[in-house]
Protein backbone atom coordinates (compact mmCIF):
# COMPACT_ATOMS: atom_id res chain seq x y z
CA UNK A 1 0.00 0.00 0.00
CA UNK A 2 1.50 3.60 -0.89
CA UNK A 3 1.73 5.66 1.76
CA UNK A 4 0.45 8.57 0.14
CA UNK A 5 -3.28 6.00 0.01
CA UNK A 6 -2.67 5.81 4.25
CA UNK A 7 -6.40 8.04 4.30
CA UNK A 8 -7.89 5.98 1.96
CA UNK A 9 -6.47 2.66 4.36
CA UNK A 10 -8.29 4.35 7.17
CA UNK A 11 -11.26 4.98 5.39
CA UNK A 12 -12.33 1.75 3.84
CA UNK A 13 -11.02 0.11 7.56
CA UNK A 14 -13.49 2.73 9.33
CA UNK A 15 -16.68 2.04 6.80
CA UNK A 16 -15.67 -2.18 7.30
CA UNK A 17 -16.42 -1.19 11.08
CA UNK A 18 -18.79 1.11 11.69
CA UNK A 19 -21.41 0.46 8.09
CA UNK A 20 -23.58 -2.72 7.59
CA UNK A 21 -20.81 -4.37 5.49
CA UNK A 22 -19.51 -8.16 5.28
CA UNK A 23 -16.87 -8.61 2.82
CA UNK A 24 -14.90 -6.22 0.71
CA UNK A 25 -12.16 -6.00 -1.49
CA UNK A 26 -10.75 -2.70 -2.61
CA UNK A 27 -7.99 -1.88 -5.35
CA UNK A 28 -6.50 1.37 -7.17
CA UNK A 29 -3.67 1.98 -9.31
CA UNK A 30 -2.52 4.95 -10.44
CA UNK A 31 0.03 5.65 -13.02
CA UNK A 32 -0.06 1.78 -13.35
CA UNK A 33 1.29 1.14 -9.75
CA UNK A 34 -1.14 -0.70 -7.44
CA UNK A 35 -1.38 1.77 -4.45
CA UNK A 36 -3.77 0.27 -2.49
CA UNK A 37 -4.69 -3.66 -2.16
CA UNK A 38 -6.73 -3.83 0.62
CA UNK A 39 -9.73 -6.76 1.83
CA UNK A 40 -11.42 -7.45 4.66
CA UNK A 41 -13.80 -9.88 6.27
CA UNK A 42 -15.62 -10.90 9.52
CA UNK A 43 -13.67 -12.73 12.22
CA UNK A 44 -13.62 -16.06 11.73
CA UNK A 45 -14.32 -16.23 7.61
CA UNK A 46 -10.60 -17.55 6.48
CA UNK A 47 -12.24 -18.40 3.35
CA UNK A 48 -12.38 -14.98 1.93
CA UNK A 49 -9.62 -13.09 0.80
CA UNK A 50 -8.26 -10.58 -2.29
CA UNK A 51 -9.12 -13.35 -4.83
CA UNK A 52 -12.26 -14.22 -4.24
CA UNK A 53 -14.86 -13.95 -6.79
CA UNK A 54 -18.14 -11.55 -5.95
CA UNK A 55 -20.79 -10.92 -8.20
CA UNK A 56 -20.98 -7.33 -9.61
CA UNK A 57 -24.17 -7.15 -11.05
CA UNK A 58 -23.96 -4.12 -13.09
CA UNK A 59 -20.13 -3.47 -12.91
CA UNK A 60 -19.93 -6.31 -15.67
CA UNK A 61 -21.46 -3.89 -18.31
CA UNK A 62 -18.60 -1.91 -18.44
CA UNK A 63 -16.65 -5.55 -19.48
CA UNK A 64 -18.85 -6.53 -21.85
CA UNK A 65 -18.16 -3.09 -22.90
CA UNK A 66 -14.25 -3.88 -23.52
CA UNK A 67 -14.90 -6.71 -24.64
CA UNK A 68 -17.54 -5.44 -27.49
CA UNK A 69 -14.71 -2.61 -27.74
CA UNK A 70 -12.11 -5.59 -28.22
CA UNK A 71 -14.45 -6.71 -31.72
CA UNK A 72 -13.84 -3.28 -32.69
CA UNK A 73 -9.93 -3.42 -32.56
CA UNK A 74 -10.21 -6.49 -34.63
CA UNK A 75 -12.34 -4.57 -37.18
CA UNK A 76 -14.56 -7.04 -36.37
CA UNK A 77 -17.27 -4.66 -35.40
CA UNK A 78 -18.59 -0.97 -35.84
CA UNK A 79 -20.30 0.31 -33.71
CA UNK A 80 -22.04 2.71 -36.59
CA UNK A 81 -23.18 -0.11 -37.68
CA UNK A 82 -26.26 -1.60 -37.80
CA UNK A 83 -27.03 -4.66 -35.70
CA UNK A 84 -28.66 -6.35 -38.39
CA UNK A 85 -25.55 -6.56 -40.62
CA UNK A 86 -23.86 -8.97 -37.95
CA UNK A 87 -26.90 -10.39 -37.14
CA UNK A 88 -29.72 -10.44 -39.43
CA UNK A 89 -32.81 -12.17 -37.37
CA UNK A 90 -32.59 -9.63 -35.05
CA UNK A 91 -34.20 -6.96 -37.22
CA UNK A 92 -37.23 -8.49 -36.78
CA UNK A 93 -40.05 -6.46 -35.10
CA UNK A 94 -39.04 -2.98 -36.19
CA UNK A 95 -35.35 -3.74 -34.73
CA UNK A 96 -33.69 -3.44 -37.75
CA UNK A 97 -32.50 0.18 -37.54
CA UNK A 98 -30.88 -0.36 -34.56
CA UNK A 99 -26.88 0.69 -34.34
CA UNK A 100 -24.21 -1.56 -32.00
CA UNK A 101 -23.97 2.34 -30.49
CA UNK A 102 -27.83 2.17 -29.39
CA UNK A 103 -27.20 -0.97 -28.09
CA UNK A 104 -24.41 0.20 -26.33
CA UNK A 105 -25.80 3.34 -24.79
CA UNK A 106 -29.26 1.70 -23.78
CA UNK A 107 -31.05 3.72 -26.63
CA UNK A 108 -32.28 0.04 -27.67
CA UNK A 109 -35.83 0.22 -26.14
CA UNK A 110 -34.55 -3.59 -24.94
CA UNK A 111 -34.32 -3.40 -21.34
CA UNK A 112 -36.17 -6.41 -20.57
CA UNK A 113 -37.62 -9.33 -22.16
CA UNK A 114 -41.50 -10.11 -22.34
CA UNK A 115 -40.71 -13.84 -21.06
CA UNK A 116 -38.82 -14.88 -17.83
CA UNK A 117 -35.22 -16.70 -18.71
CA UNK A 118 -34.62 -20.32 -17.56
CA UNK A 119 -31.22 -19.56 -16.28
CA UNK A 120 -29.89 -23.00 -17.44
CA UNK A 121 -31.18 -21.10 -21.11
CA UNK A 122 -27.75 -18.77 -20.33
CA UNK A 123 -25.51 -21.90 -19.85
CA UNK A 124 -23.18 -21.94 -22.45
CA UNK A 125 -24.02 -24.78 -24.65
CA UNK A 126 -27.54 -23.31 -24.99
CA UNK A 127 -26.50 -19.74 -26.05
CA UNK A 128 -24.51 -22.01 -28.58
CA UNK A 129 -28.29 -23.46 -29.20
CA UNK A 130 -29.11 -19.48 -29.97
CA UNK A 131 -32.10 -20.24 -27.11
CA UNK A 132 -31.49 -16.32 -25.95
CA UNK A 133 -31.31 -15.47 -29.36
CA UNK A 134 -34.58 -16.66 -30.41
CA UNK A 135 -36.06 -14.55 -27.34
CA UNK A 136 -34.35 -11.45 -28.40
CA UNK A 137 -35.22 -11.65 -32.01
CA UNK A 138 -38.77 -11.97 -31.52
CA UNK A 139 -38.69 -8.90 -28.36
CA UNK A 140 -40.27 -5.60 -29.80
CA UNK A 141 -38.65 -2.47 -28.44
CA UNK A 142 -40.38 -0.65 -25.73
CA UNK A 143 -40.22 2.85 -24.21
CA UNK A 144 -41.75 5.14 -21.73
CA UNK A 145 -44.71 7.37 -23.52
CA UNK A 146 -41.69 9.96 -23.39
CA UNK A 147 -39.82 8.32 -25.66
CA UNK A 148 -36.82 7.79 -22.70
CA UNK A 149 -35.36 4.56 -23.25
CA UNK A 150 -34.30 2.66 -19.54
CA UNK A 151 -31.65 1.32 -18.61
CA UNK A 152 -30.97 -2.32 -20.14
CA UNK A 153 -29.72 -4.11 -17.00
CA UNK A 154 -30.46 -7.71 -17.44
CA UNK A 155 -30.66 -7.63 -21.52
CA UNK A 156 -27.89 -5.81 -22.07
CA UNK A 157 -25.47 -8.16 -22.22
CA UNK A 158 -27.52 -11.08 -23.97
CA UNK A 159 -28.18 -8.74 -26.72
CA UNK A 160 -24.28 -7.52 -26.79
CA UNK A 161 -23.24 -10.94 -26.24
CA UNK A 162 -25.04 -12.06 -29.03
CA UNK A 163 -23.17 -9.85 -31.80
CA UNK A 164 -20.30 -10.60 -29.91
CA UNK A 165 -20.61 -14.62 -31.08
CA UNK A 166 -21.93 -13.75 -34.31
CA UNK A 167 -19.04 -11.17 -35.38
CA UNK A 168 -16.33 -13.08 -34.14
CA UNK A 169 -17.57 -16.42 -35.57
CA UNK B 1 -15.47 -14.95 -14.82
CA UNK B 2 -18.11 -15.11 -17.06
CA UNK B 3 -20.41 -18.32 -16.74
CA UNK B 4 -18.77 -19.64 -13.99
CA UNK B 5 -17.42 -23.73 -14.47
CA UNK B 6 -18.43 -26.04 -11.52
CA UNK B 7 -14.96 -26.50 -10.29
CA UNK B 8 -14.50 -22.14 -9.84
CA UNK B 9 -18.06 -22.29 -7.66
CA UNK B 10 -16.02 -22.59 -4.38
CA UNK B 11 -14.05 -19.59 -5.11
CA UNK B 12 -17.22 -17.36 -4.72
CA UNK B 13 -18.29 -14.94 -1.83
CA UNK B 14 -21.94 -15.46 -1.82
CA UNK B 15 -23.78 -12.03 -1.30
CA UNK B 16 -25.69 -10.53 1.35
CA UNK B 17 -28.17 -8.41 0.54
CA UNK B 18 -29.80 -5.89 3.46
CA UNK B 19 -33.34 -6.49 3.00
CA UNK B 20 -35.41 -3.29 2.30
CA UNK B 21 -37.56 -2.33 5.32
CA UNK B 22 -34.04 -3.39 6.82
CA UNK B 23 -32.15 -0.76 4.56
CA UNK B 24 -34.87 1.66 6.37
CA UNK B 25 -34.97 0.85 9.30
CA UNK B 26 -31.14 2.08 9.28
CA UNK B 27 -31.52 5.37 7.57
CA UNK B 28 -33.38 6.31 10.46
CA UNK B 29 -30.29 6.19 12.64
CA UNK B 30 -28.09 9.35 12.39
CA UNK B 31 -24.98 9.30 11.76
CA UNK B 32 -23.67 10.30 15.28
CA UNK B 33 -25.23 7.45 17.05
CA UNK B 34 -23.89 5.07 14.18
CA UNK B 35 -25.66 4.88 11.21
CA UNK B 36 -24.87 1.70 9.10
CA UNK B 37 -26.10 2.69 5.89
CA UNK B 38 -24.52 6.07 3.90
CA UNK B 39 -28.20 7.88 3.35
CA UNK B 40 -30.44 9.39 6.18
CA UNK B 41 -33.75 8.95 6.40
CA UNK B 42 -33.74 12.61 4.91
CA UNK B 43 -32.05 11.92 1.92
CA UNK B 44 -34.00 8.43 1.40
CA UNK B 45 -37.10 10.01 1.29
CA UNK B 46 -35.65 13.49 -0.84
CA UNK B 47 -34.25 10.55 -3.35
CA UNK B 48 -38.05 8.74 -3.57
CA UNK B 49 -39.73 11.94 -3.95
CA UNK B 50 -37.17 12.33 -6.90
CA UNK B 51 -37.96 9.48 -8.59
CA UNK B 52 -42.09 9.60 -8.10
CA UNK B 53 -42.09 13.15 -9.86
CA UNK B 54 -40.24 12.12 -12.27
CA UNK B 55 -42.04 9.40 -12.70
CA UNK B 56 -45.11 10.90 -12.81
CA UNK B 57 -47.51 10.94 -16.04
CA UNK B 58 -45.17 8.40 -17.53
CA UNK B 59 -46.35 5.12 -18.04
CA UNK B 60 -43.59 2.46 -17.15
CA UNK B 61 -43.42 -0.30 -18.84
CA UNK B 62 -43.80 -3.84 -17.06
CA UNK B 63 -42.12 -6.67 -17.51
CA UNK B 64 -41.84 -10.52 -15.82
CA UNK B 65 -39.51 -11.29 -13.24
CA UNK B 66 -36.13 -11.75 -15.03
CA UNK B 67 -35.35 -15.51 -14.07
CA UNK B 68 -38.04 -18.52 -13.94
CA UNK B 69 -38.50 -19.41 -9.85
CA UNK B 70 -35.56 -21.02 -8.43
CA UNK B 71 -35.80 -23.88 -5.74
CA UNK B 72 -33.46 -21.87 -4.03
CA UNK B 73 -35.56 -18.38 -3.54
CA UNK B 74 -39.07 -19.72 -2.77
CA UNK B 75 -40.37 -18.66 0.26
CA UNK B 76 -38.13 -15.32 0.47
CA UNK B 77 -40.83 -12.71 1.15
CA UNK B 78 -38.31 -9.63 0.72
CA UNK B 79 -38.34 -9.00 -3.04
CA UNK B 80 -34.88 -7.56 -2.75
CA UNK B 81 -33.89 -10.32 -0.61
CA UNK B 82 -35.19 -12.77 -3.04
CA UNK B 83 -33.82 -11.11 -6.46
CA UNK B 84 -29.78 -11.02 -4.92
CA UNK B 85 -30.47 -14.54 -3.41
CA UNK B 86 -31.54 -15.67 -7.43
CA UNK B 87 -27.66 -14.87 -7.81
CA UNK B 88 -25.96 -16.75 -5.25
CA UNK B 89 -28.25 -20.23 -6.96
CA UNK B 90 -24.74 -21.93 -9.04
CA UNK B 91 -27.70 -22.45 -11.48
CA UNK B 92 -27.80 -18.63 -12.12
CA UNK B 93 -24.18 -18.57 -11.38
CA UNK B 94 -22.86 -20.76 -14.05
CA UNK B 95 -24.85 -18.67 -16.87
CA UNK B 96 -23.07 -15.79 -18.81
CA UNK B 97 -25.15 -12.67 -18.27
CA UNK B 98 -21.70 -10.18 -17.93
CA UNK B 99 -24.51 -7.12 -17.29
CA UNK B 100 -25.70 -8.32 -14.71
CA UNK B 101 -23.81 -11.77 -13.27
CA UNK B 102 -19.93 -11.51 -13.63
CA UNK B 103 -17.89 -12.81 -10.60
CA UNK B 104 -15.12 -10.64 -9.91
CA UNK B 105 -12.34 -10.02 -7.40
CA UNK B 106 -11.42 -6.18 -6.96
CA UNK B 107 -7.87 -7.05 -7.99
CA UNK B 108 -8.72 -7.87 -11.52
CA UNK B 109 -10.72 -5.30 -12.08
CA UNK B 110 -8.76 -3.00 -10.87
CA UNK B 111 -6.01 -3.66 -13.30
CA UNK B 112 -8.56 -3.79 -16.14
CA UNK B 113 -8.97 -0.45 -15.36
CA UNK B 114 -5.92 0.69 -15.03
CA UNK B 115 -5.40 -0.44 -18.64
CA UNK B 116 -8.24 1.50 -19.71
CA UNK B 117 -6.88 4.29 -17.83
CA UNK B 118 -3.16 4.25 -19.56
CA UNK B 119 -4.87 4.23 -23.23
CA UNK B 120 -5.60 -0.02 -23.10
CA UNK B 121 -2.32 -1.20 -21.89
CA UNK B 122 -1.31 -2.00 -18.08
CA UNK B 123 1.87 -3.86 -17.21
CA UNK B 124 2.94 -4.24 -20.41
CA UNK B 125 0.13 -6.51 -21.11
CA UNK B 126 -2.42 -4.97 -24.09
CA UNK B 127 -5.99 -5.37 -23.62
CA UNK B 128 -7.49 -2.82 -26.08
CA UNK B 129 -5.34 -0.51 -28.76
CA UNK B 130 -4.96 2.94 -28.29
CA UNK B 131 -7.46 3.40 -31.03
CA UNK B 132 -10.30 0.65 -29.38
CA UNK B 133 -9.77 2.74 -26.09
CA UNK B 134 -10.47 6.05 -27.55
CA UNK B 135 -13.01 4.74 -30.00
CA UNK B 136 -15.19 3.50 -26.45
CA UNK B 137 -15.18 6.66 -24.82
CA UNK B 138 -16.34 8.46 -28.08
CA UNK B 139 -19.56 10.36 -29.10
CA UNK B 140 -21.45 10.31 -25.20
CA UNK B 141 -24.45 11.74 -25.73
CA UNK B 142 -26.69 13.21 -22.75
CA UNK B 143 -28.92 10.17 -21.23
CA UNK B 144 -31.91 11.15 -19.00
CA UNK B 145 -32.19 7.89 -17.18
CA UNK B 146 -35.56 8.97 -14.80
CA UNK B 147 -33.97 11.29 -12.24
CA UNK B 148 -30.66 9.61 -13.13
CA UNK B 149 -29.41 11.22 -15.79
CA UNK B 150 -25.89 10.76 -17.02
CA UNK B 151 -23.50 10.52 -20.03
CA UNK B 152 -22.97 6.89 -22.19
CA UNK B 153 -20.67 6.73 -24.81
CA UNK B 154 -21.07 4.78 -27.85
CA UNK B 155 -19.06 2.28 -26.42
CA UNK B 156 -21.11 1.66 -23.74
CA UNK B 157 -19.48 3.33 -20.73
CA UNK B 158 -20.94 6.20 -18.60
CA UNK B 159 -19.01 9.54 -17.96
CA UNK B 160 -19.33 11.03 -14.96
CA UNK B 161 -19.34 14.95 -15.29
CA UNK B 162 -19.67 17.49 -12.79
CA UNK B 163 -23.05 18.80 -12.20
CA UNK B 164 -24.37 22.33 -12.42
CA UNK B 165 -25.83 23.93 -9.53
CA UNK B 166 -29.65 22.89 -8.87
CA UNK B 167 -29.77 19.97 -10.70
CA UNK B 168 -31.48 16.78 -8.48
CA UNK B 169 -30.17 15.00 -5.36
CA UNK B 170 -29.93 12.12 -7.43
CA UNK B 171 -28.24 13.72 -10.38
CA UNK B 172 -25.27 15.22 -8.15
CA UNK B 173 -25.21 11.40 -6.29
CA UNK B 174 -24.38 9.80 -9.34
CA UNK B 175 -22.06 12.47 -10.79
CA UNK B 176 -20.38 14.45 -8.19
CA UNK B 177 -17.42 12.63 -6.22
CA UNK B 178 -16.45 10.74 -9.22
CA UNK B 179 -16.10 13.31 -11.71
CA UNK B 180 -13.65 12.38 -14.81
CA UNK B 181 -14.25 8.70 -14.00
CA UNK B 182 -15.64 6.43 -16.53
CA UNK B 183 -17.43 3.21 -16.45
CA UNK B 184 -20.74 1.75 -14.28
CA UNK B 185 -21.34 0.21 -10.87
CA UNK B 186 -23.35 -2.56 -10.15
CA UNK B 187 -26.38 -3.16 -7.56
CA UNK B 188 -26.05 -2.72 -4.07
CA UNK B 189 -22.64 -1.47 -4.17
CA UNK B 190 -19.79 -2.51 -6.76
CA UNK B 191 -18.17 -0.02 -8.54
CA UNK B 192 -15.39 -0.40 -11.58
CA UNK B 193 -14.37 2.33 -13.02
CA UNK B 194 -11.33 4.56 -14.11
CA UNK B 195 -10.27 8.32 -14.80
CA UNK B 196 -8.05 8.79 -17.92
CA UNK B 197 -6.94 11.77 -16.96
CA UNK B 198 -5.12 11.01 -13.39
CA UNK B 199 -4.95 7.70 -14.81
CA UNK B 200 -6.66 5.58 -11.95
CA UNK B 201 -8.15 2.37 -12.14
CA UNK B 202 -10.55 2.18 -9.39
CA UNK B 203 -12.50 -1.25 -8.22
CA UNK B 204 -14.47 -1.77 -4.94
CA UNK B 205 -16.40 -4.95 -4.69
CA UNK B 206 -18.30 -5.28 -1.25
CA UNK B 207 -20.58 -8.75 -0.77
CA UNK B 208 -23.10 -6.82 1.70
CA UNK B 209 -25.59 -4.90 -0.76
CA UNK B 210 -27.32 -1.80 0.05
CA UNK B 211 -30.15 -2.27 -2.48
CA UNK B 212 -31.34 1.28 -1.66
CA UNK B 213 -27.88 2.92 -2.76
CA UNK B 214 -29.26 3.48 -5.79
CA UNK B 215 -25.74 5.07 -7.13
CA UNK B 216 -23.36 3.82 -5.21
CA UNK B 217 -22.41 6.76 -2.81
CA UNK B 218 -21.17 4.13 -0.04
CA UNK B 219 -18.50 3.54 -2.47
CA UNK B 220 -18.22 6.33 -4.46
CA UNK B 221 -16.90 8.00 -0.69
CA UNK B 222 -13.84 6.06 -1.49
CA UNK B 223 -13.17 7.33 -4.96
CA UNK B 224 -13.56 10.81 -3.64
CA UNK B 225 -10.49 10.40 -1.48
CA UNK B 226 -8.80 8.90 -4.33
CA UNK B 227 -9.28 11.83 -6.12
CA UNK B 228 -8.60 14.23 -3.73
CA UNK B 229 -5.06 12.16 -2.71
CA UNK B 230 -3.91 12.55 -6.39
CA UNK B 231 -4.84 15.72 -7.61
CA UNK B 232 -3.03 16.85 -4.27
CA UNK B 233 -0.10 14.80 -5.69
CA UNK B 234 -0.33 16.54 -8.78
CA UNK B 235 -0.94 19.99 -7.11
CA UNK B 236 2.45 19.55 -5.51
CA UNK B 237 4.28 18.62 -8.91
CA UNK B 238 3.02 21.57 -10.18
Amino acid sequence: MAPEFESLRRLFSKNMQQLAENSAQLCVYVADQKVVDLWANPLGDNAFNADSLINVFSSGKSLEAIAMASLVDRGLLDYNAKVVAYWPEFGAHGKDQLSVADVMRHEAGLAGFDTSINPQDLHRAQIKNNVIGQIIESQKQAFRATGEAILANITGSREVGLPTKYSAG
Amino acid sequence: MIGMQEADLPRIAKVKPIGFLAHLKHTLVPRILGRKVHHSIFAMLGRVFEIMSEGRGKSSVSRPAPFTRLKSTEGLKDPVVAICETFNDPLVEMGETPSVNAHCSARGLARIASAMSMGGTSMGKQILSESAVKSLHEAPVDRHMGPMNTQFTQGGVARFAPTASGVSGMEKGINNGREGFYGWFGLGGSIFQWHPEYQIGFAFVPTSLHVLDLVNERGKVLQTEVLRIVEAQQARRF
